[in-house]
C-alpha cells in the first residue's frame, strides 16, 4: 500500500511537471524571435516595426541553416495593442526575450518617452539590459533600412553602440537605466541617438550611423549633442575608459593621445551664492601618433606640453558639454542634483523645489591632470652616421 | 526517552531558509516605500528585535525543560492548554497559506503565464507535504544542503550585480521620521515566523541553542540586509515600483557569456520553498497530533496541505487588498502574542506555581 502511494505521488508529480509547462503552446516553428524594436508616435496611436528572425524560414543543406530575417510593421492604438496586430499580419508569435535593441521615433521622444517605457518594464520576457536609441527621424524607417546588409542587422546596432562605448564616444544606455530615470525626478537621460545616411558603397541603401545623443529633460527629447559635448558629458561621469584624445601643438603639430584609463570625482558644496561643483578629472594615455613633418625629439617640456595639451582639451569638451546641457538646456544628466542630495542634504532642501533653475546657475570648476606613460618612439631625428 | 531528532544547526539551516525565502518572494510594502533607504536600519534592527523577541521562548523552555509551547501549555493549564495547540495550528496553517500563496503569484506571474497559481500551489503542497510525512530529519537534512545553495546564490547576485551599482541611484538616508521607523520596526516581525517555530522545534534539537540562535541571528539579518542594499543600488527608485525587487535583481546579473540569472535563482528559490512548506506542515501536524493523543499526523499533513490547496489561490488573487488592508501589522501582532506573549506568560504561571511550591514546602 506504501509503496501504491508513492508510486502514485510520484506519477501524479511527474505528470504536473511535464504537462505543466510554460514552453508546450509555442513551438519554434511558430514563433518569431525578436532581433529589434522600433516605436514611432503616429496620430491615431503608434507604429511599431520589428527585426525577427523566422525559423520557419531557414532550411537545413550542405553550408548549414540559413536563417532569414524578417521585417515586419504594424500600427495600433497602444504600443502593446500594435504588436498583437503585428501577431494578426503574419501568425506567428512574437519571442521578445532575444530581442538586442529597442529604438524610439523622434516625435515619439519629443512627446514623452514615459508611457511607451511601460511595455518594456512590464513584459515579463523583455530583459532590462536591452539596449535603447532614438532615432532622427522615424524609428520604424531605421530598423527596416538595414535590413539588406547584414545576416543579423539587429547584432550590427548593437555592435554600434559597443563600439562607441569602446572608445569613449556613446554611452550605452539600456531599457533600466531609462526605467530609473524616468522613476528619479532629479536626473535627466542622453540616449544614443542614430540616423539613417544614404550608403557609399550600395545604391538603394542606407547606413545607420551613430554620432549624437539625444538629450532628455523628464521624459521628453529637447535636443541633440554633437560628438563634443557627448564627449564631454562621458568625462564628466567618468565613463571614458578608453578612446582617442586629438589635439594640435605647436611644436609637434597633430597629436593624438590614447587614454588607458580615467576617472572622475565630483565635489558639491551648497553656498549662499548657489552651488558650486568641482570636477577633477584624472587620466593615464600613451601616445598614439604625432603627425609631423619635421624632426622633434620628446623631452620632458614637450612632454608636459602634451599634458597640457590633452587637459585642455578634455576640458573644453567638459565646459561645451555644461554650457549646452546644465545652462541651455536646464538638464542634469551628471547626477549634479543627487550628488548635492546625499552631500549636503540641508542645503539641497533649500533648492529642491527649483533646482533646474538653480543649477543652471551653478558654478562649475574643471580641472584635469593626465598623466602620459608610454610615449613609444623618442624623436624621429636620424642619427645614424651615413655609410661612407 | 530520546526524543533528539536533528542537530540544533540544522535547525537553524531550516529556519534560515525559511526566512531567506521570503525575500525572493517579498512585495515592498507602502511604509518601506516612503522610508526609501532608511529601511534599511529597519532591518538591521531586526537584530535586537529578534533577540528582544526570543527571550521569553527562551525563558519558557528553561521553566519547561525539553517542552515545546503546546506541552509547556498543558503542563501549565492542563486541558485548556489544548486551545494552545489549536492557537498555533492554525498560525502554522496560516502560514502555510502566505508562503504557498505568495509563491503561486510569483510563479504565475513572473515565471509563465500560462499555469494559474491554483497548479503550482498544487504541486509545491504535493511534494511538499510527502516530505513532511517523512519526518523532521529528512527535511533538516534537506534544508542544510539548501542553504548553502541559496546561500550561494545570494553571493552570486551580490558579486555579478556589482559593476551596476550606483551608489547614488540610492535615496539619502536619515530622511524618514520617527513614526515611520517605528512601524516599520512592528512590521517588520511578521517577516520573522521563525520565532514562532523555535517554541516547537527547539526540544527536538540537540545541542546549544542560544548560541545557535545568536549565529542564525546575524548571518540571516546579514544575508537579508545584502539582498536589500544590493537591490536598491542596483535598481535605484525601481526597487519601490517593481513587484519582486529580488527577482528583478537577479535579472540584472551578467557574468560574461552568463546573462540573466533569475530563472537559476528562481528554481533555487523554489526549493527553498518547498522546505518552508514542509516545515510549516510538520510543525501544523506536531501542533494538532496533541489533541489527537499523537494520532493521525499524516492526515492532518495531507489534510492541510489540501486545506492550504484550495485557500492559497484565494491569497494569491487578494494579496495586494490584503497588503492594503493591514496584513502585515496584523500578522505581526500575531507573531508578537504566538512568540513573546504567550511563552512569557507560561514562563510566569511556572515560576509563581515553582515559588508557590517552594513556600508549601518551606512552610511545612
Amino acid at each position: 500500500m506504501r509503496k501504491l502511494v508513492k508510486v502514485s505521488i510520484a506519477g501524479a508529480l511527474m505528470a504536473i511537471v511535464l504537462l505543466c509547462t510554460s514552453c508546450g503552446s509555442s513551438p519554434i516553428a511558430k514563433t518569431l524571435f525578436v532581433q529589434a524594436v522600433g516605436v514611432d508616435q503616429k496620430d491615431e496611436g503608434f507604429a511599431v516595426a520589428v527585426q525577427a528572425f523566422d525559423p520557419s524560414q531557414g532550411g537545413g543543406g550542405e553550408e548549414g541553416a540559413n536563417v532569414s530575417t524578417t521585417f515586419i510593421e504594424a500600427q495600433g492604438e497602444t504600443v502593446l495593442s500594435s504588436f498583437n496586430n503585428m501577431t494578426r499580419q503574419v501568425g506567428r508569435r512574437p519571442f521578445y526575450a532575444q530581442n538586442r535593441v529597442v529604438i524610439l521615433g523622434e516625435d515619439l521622444s519629443k512627446s514623452g518617452i514615459l508611457s511607451v517605457m511601460d511595455v518594456f518594464s512590464r513584459s515579463k520576457d523583455s530583459r532590462p539590459m536591452i539596449d535603447i536609441f532614438v532615432s532622427h527621424g522615424e524609428a520604424v524607417e531605421a530598423v527596416g533600412s538595414t535590413m539588406e546588409d547584414s545576416v543579423n542587422p539587429a547584432e550590427k546596432m548593437q555592435l554600434l553602440v559597443e563600439g562607441g562605448q569602446s572608445n569613449g564616444a556613446m554611452p550605452r544606455v539600456q531599457v533600466l537605466d531609462v526605467q530609473k530615470a524616468l522613476l528619479d525626478p532629479y536626473t535627466d537621460l542622453l540616449l544614443p541617438a542614430v540616423r539613417m545616411e544614404k550608403s557609399q558603397e550600395k545604391e538603394d541603401s542606407q547606413d545607420m550611423i551613430m554620432d549624437s545623443t539625444a538629450l532628455f529633460q523628464a521624459d521628453k527629447l529637447v535636443d541633440y549633442l554633437d560628438m563634443e559635448e557627448t564627449r564631454g558629458v562621458l568625462w564628466i561621469n567618468g565613463q571614458v575608459k578608453d578612446g582617442l584624445v586629438s589635439f594640435s601643438t605647436e611644436d609637434l603639430g597633430n597629436v593624438t593621445l590614447a587614454v588607458e584609463e580615467s576617472s572622475s570625482k565630483i565635489d558639491v558644496q551648497g553656498t549662499k551664492d548657489g552651488p558650486v561643483f568641482s570636477i577633477a578629472v584624472t587620466a593615464k594615455a600613451n601616445i598614439q601618433e604625432i603627425n609631423l613633418n619635421s624632426t622633434f625629439y620628446l623631452g620632458d617640456d614637450q612632454i608636459d606640453k602634451l599634458e597640457n595639451g590633452f587637459a585642455e582639451k578634455v576640458a573644453g569638451q567638459m565646459e561645451l558639454a555644461i554650457n549646452k546641457v546644465l545652462r541651455e538646456k536646464q538638464c542634469d544628466v551628471f547626477q549634479f542634483a543627487r550628488l548635492l542630495m546625499h552631500k549636503d542634504t540641508d542645503y539641497w532642501q533649500t533648492i529642491q523645489d527649483n533646482w533646474r533653475e538653480e543649477l543652471q546657475d551653478a558654478q562649475v570648476n574643471i580641472s584635469v591632470q593626465c598623466e602620459i606613460e608610454r610615449m613609444g618612439k623618442l624623436s624621429n631625428i636620424q642619427e645614424e652616421e651615413p655609410y661612407n | 526517552m530520546n526524543r533528539y531528532k536533528i542537530s540544533i544547526s540544522q535547525l537553524f539551516f531550516m529556519l534560515f531558509v525559511s526566512r531567506l525565502v521570503l525575500s525572493l518572494t517579498y512585495l515592498v510594502g507602502s511604509n518601506e516605500r516612503v522610508m526609501g533607504s532608511d529601511y534599511l536600519f529597519v532591518v538591521v534592527f531586526q537584530l535586537v528585535t529578534n533577540l528582544l523577541l526570543a527571550i521569553p521562548a527562551f525563558l519558557m523552555m528553561k521553566q519547561y525543560p525539553g517542552q515545546n509551547v503546546i506541552e509547556a501549555s498543558q503542563t501549565a493549564w492542563g486541558k485548556g492548554g489544548m486551545a494552545m495547540a489549536v492557537v498555533y495550528g492554525l498560525f502554522f496553517l496560516l502560514e502555510c497559506i502566505h508562503s504557498v500563496g505568495d509563491f503561486g503569484f510569483f510563479a504565475s506571474t513572473t515565471m509563465t503565464s500560462n499555469l494559474s497559481s491554483f497548479w503550482f500551489s498544487v504541486l509545491v503542497l504535493v511534494a511538499a507535504a510527502y516530505a513532511a510525512t517523512l519526518g523532521l530529519e529528512a527535511l533538516a537534512r534537506t534544508s542544510v544542503i539548501l542553504a548553502v545553495i541559496i546561500f550561494l546564490s545570494v553571493l552570486y547576485v551580490i558579486l555579478s550585480v556589482t559593476p551596476a551599482v550606483d551608489p547614488l541611484s540610492m535615496r539619502p538616508f536619515f530622511e524618514a521620521k520617527a513614526s515611520q521607523f517605528a512601524k516599520g520596526i512592528f512590521q517588520s516581525i511578521s517577516q520573522n515566523p521563525e520565532l514562532v517555530f523555535l517554541l516547537m522545534l527547539v526540544p527536538f534539537a540537540k545541542g546549544k541553542a542560544k548560541k545557535g540562535f545568536v549565529v542564525w541571528n546575524i548571518i540571516t539579518v546579514g544575508s537579508i540586509l545584502s539582498i536589500d542594499t544590493i537591490g536598491r543600488l542596483a535598481l535605484g527608485n525601481v526597487y519601490y515600483t517593481t513587484t519582486f525587487p529580488f527577482y528583478t535583481t537577479a535579472t540584472v546579473t551578467a557574468t560574461g557569456m552568463a546573462q540573466r540569472s533569475d530563472a537559476l535563482t528562481a528554481a533555487i528559490w523554489a526549493g527553498g520553498a518547498f522546505v518552508k512548506v514542509a516545515l510549516m506542515l510538520c510543525l501544523l501536524a506536531l501542533a494538532l497530533e496533541r489533541i489527537f493523543h499523537g494520532k493521525y499526523r499524516k492526515t492532518i499533513i495531507w489534510g492541510g496541505a489540501a486545506l492550504v490547496a484550495v485557500i492559497s489561490p484565494w491569497f494569491s488573487r487578494n494579496l495586494q487588498d490584503l497588503i492594503d488592508m493591514g496584513m502585515y501589522p496584523i500578522e505581526s501582532g500575531i507573531v508578537l502574542i504566538l512568540c513573546a506573549v504567550i511563552p512569557l506568560w507560561l514562563w510566569a504561571v511556572g515560576r509563581h506555581r515553582a515559588k508557590g511550591g517552594q513556600e508549601v514546602c518551606e512552610n511545612s
